[in-house]
């Protein structure tokens, strides 16, 4: 049999019943990496898994039925659980198989121990893996999941910012995820154009990574489960981490070249009945290769101080215990821990790494200064008011 | 057109030459092609390097069986699957494709060059029903395949698909 290439296995394959592949994918690692690596194969047992949403003839026996009803009854409480921060404190995936991935569209995330939610892309390479986790028993469970394997691609459309939701599992190690975000505005072949590659370091929580793309571009996103590290070249890529006081303490930022640096802006609410709306701004700037490890971000931060972005990044690198020793060594991990002062709740923090050369221009922020501003007097004017009426 | 140009010689890797009806060898999108592009050329073997005299031997059989039945589409993938819907051998294909396994995999191989379509049909659905209802062990044996997975990786696989056969 091992002188058939790998289509002509896969004909033989696609003739087999769920049962009869999953049995053959069990006698060798080459057969076994074939199937596994098939997104129709893979999608066939899954249809066999969950009659639900891709397969064409449901079979509705007992267990699928179950499954199926699982599916409809997670999203059914997805509502339920969209305001609650999500926190993945036990996820495993087997090794070799480390990535929870996905996008707008693709969205998998969980609470409590159960998996909340999946959504899925049509006409994407998908392959099934499992997804372990432990639930609040701290019982080792299982779940089949369908992953894209092929680059996610997708246009971001001019006027917002298209975001995209990535879920790291704990010990997640710089070797197992990259993110690759391309620009393919200019070039239709990803492999040629590679913009961003993003590696994360390891993530004490389990957390969602977001990542903001600038508009007017088309981007593949990469997730792969295996790799080794690459340089960071990160540019105008702007992430967002979700980062609630109570949930997600700190949080490390891996840093690989000296001349990167790193703006941190994080937007508190003191008044929790305001829904949401920031009502102090604080922005951060961090050395990554002169603060210490650990560092306390809330200690430093001053209120306001996003409203006055620095014309150049060179100036505004040119801070109070700033470092730019090329000695320093090129690769760090700076450990960010957030801890908010009593009575304030963290809605998120958002970080853009850029390099030392970087211009004004390269400062992305996710909201334009001006909404910055106006949201910053606005909060001013209401804490004023409060205080006459008082 | 005159009987000559009815005929057309094809030459295998153990450089025999079979002269065989045009009809026949046409069964092959490859070697129709190939006739197409070389034309008027009299006389000029079509040479088949993928393949030997004893699976040609075999195949033309097959072919000069089959000689009658319209071609199949090109890149249909309707055809493809009404073919695939059907997943019985017929008859005669199922008594003529019952062959030693290296045979039977040779004839894969060659009906995937020779661009056979149904022929290739023939070969995996047999091989297919060879692997049905086989357990891995079972398959190993038949197909004298190595297990190479170590004794964790197993209890891996064997864990995850024990939860899809549920």
């Amino acid at each position: 049999m091992d002188t058939l290439e790998t289509h002509l296995i896969l004909h033989i394959v696609s003739l087999l019943s769920p049962n009869d592949i999953l049995r053959l994918s069990a006698t060798c690692k080459n057969l076994n990496d074939i199937i596994t690596s098939s997104s129709v194969i893979q999608l066939k047992l899954y249809s066999h898994l969950y009659s639900h949403p891709f397969g064409d003839s449901p079979e509705q026996d007992n267990v699928h039925q179950n499954a199926r009803d699982e599916l409809l009854q997670l999203l059914a409480t997805e509502d339920n659980i969209k305001n609650v921060r999500p926190r993945i404190t036990n996820i495993r995936l087997p090794e070799g198989k480390d990535v929870v991935g996905v996008n707008g569209d693709y969205y998998l995330t969980a609470h409590g121990g159960n998996i909340s939610r999946w959504d899925f892309l049509e006409e994407q390479d998908l392959v099934l893996r499992t997804l372990w986790w432990m639930d609040q028993d701290g019982e080792l469970r299982s779940k089949k999941i369908l992953m894209p394997v092929r680059p996610i691609q997708y246009r971001v459309k001019e006027d917002i910012k298209q975001q995209i939701i990535v879920i790291l599992r704990p010990g997640t190690s710089p070797g197992n995820l990259i993110i690759t975000v391309i620009d393919l505005s200019h070039n239709d072949s990803p492999q040629r154009n590679p913009e961003f590659a993003i590696p994360f370091g390891d993530a004490e929580d389990f957390s969602r990574l977001s990542f903001w793309v600038v508009p007017g571009r088309r981007v593949v996103l990469q997730i792969k489960g295996v790799m080794k590290v690459v340089d960071l070249v990160a540019q105008r890529v702007i992430c967002e981490v979700d980062f609630p006081w109570m949930h997600c303490m700190n949080k490390t930022i891996r840093f690989i070249d000296h001349d990167d640096f790193v703006i941190l802006v994080a937007y508190v609410h003191l008044d929790t009945e305001e829904d949401g709306r920031p009502h102090m701004l604080y922005y951060y700037r961090l050395d990554p290769f002169s603060a210490p490890t650990g560092t306390d971000v809330t200690s430093q931060i001053s209120p306001m101080a996003a409203i006055t972005l620095p014309a150049t990044t060179s100036d505004f690198y040119n801070y109070p215990g700033a470092s730019s020793d090329p000695s320093n060594t090129r690769s760090r991990d700076v450990d960010v821990i957030m801890s908010g002062p009593d009575g304030t709740q963290c809605t998120f923090l958002r970080f853009q790494v850029l390099p030392l050369n970087a211009t004004r221009s390269d400062i992305s922020i996710i909201l334009p200064i001006d909404l910055l501003k106006s949201l910053v007097a606005e909060s001013l004017q209401k804490s004023r008011k409060a205080k006459t009426c008082v | 057109m005159s009987d000559k140009k009815q005929q057309v010689i094809l030459q295998t890797s153990d450089d025999e030459q079979f002269t065989v009806e045009k009809i026949v060898a046409e069964r092959s999108a490859m070697i129709k092609s190939m006739m197409e592009d070389l034309g008027e050329q009299e006389g000029q073997a079509i040479p088949l390097p993928n393949v030997s005299s004893s699976v040609l031997t075999k195949i033309l059989e097959y072919c000069d069986h089959h000689k009658n039945e319209p071609l199949p589409a090109a890149d249909s993938s309707d055809a493809d699957d009404s073919r695939r819907k059907t997943s019985e051998i017929g008859e005669w294909d199922a008594r003529w494709i019952q062959v030693d396994q290296e045979m039977l995999f040779e004839i894969i191989l060659a009906a995937n060059y020779l661009d056979i379509k149904p022929l290739l049909d023939v070969g995996c659905k047999t091989v297919a029903n060879m692997i049905k209802g086989k357990t891995p062990e079972e398959i190993r044996k038949l197909f004298n395949i190595t297990n190479d997975f170590t004794p964790e990786e197993e209890e891996q696989i064997r864990k995850e698909n024990e939860w899809a056969e549920e």
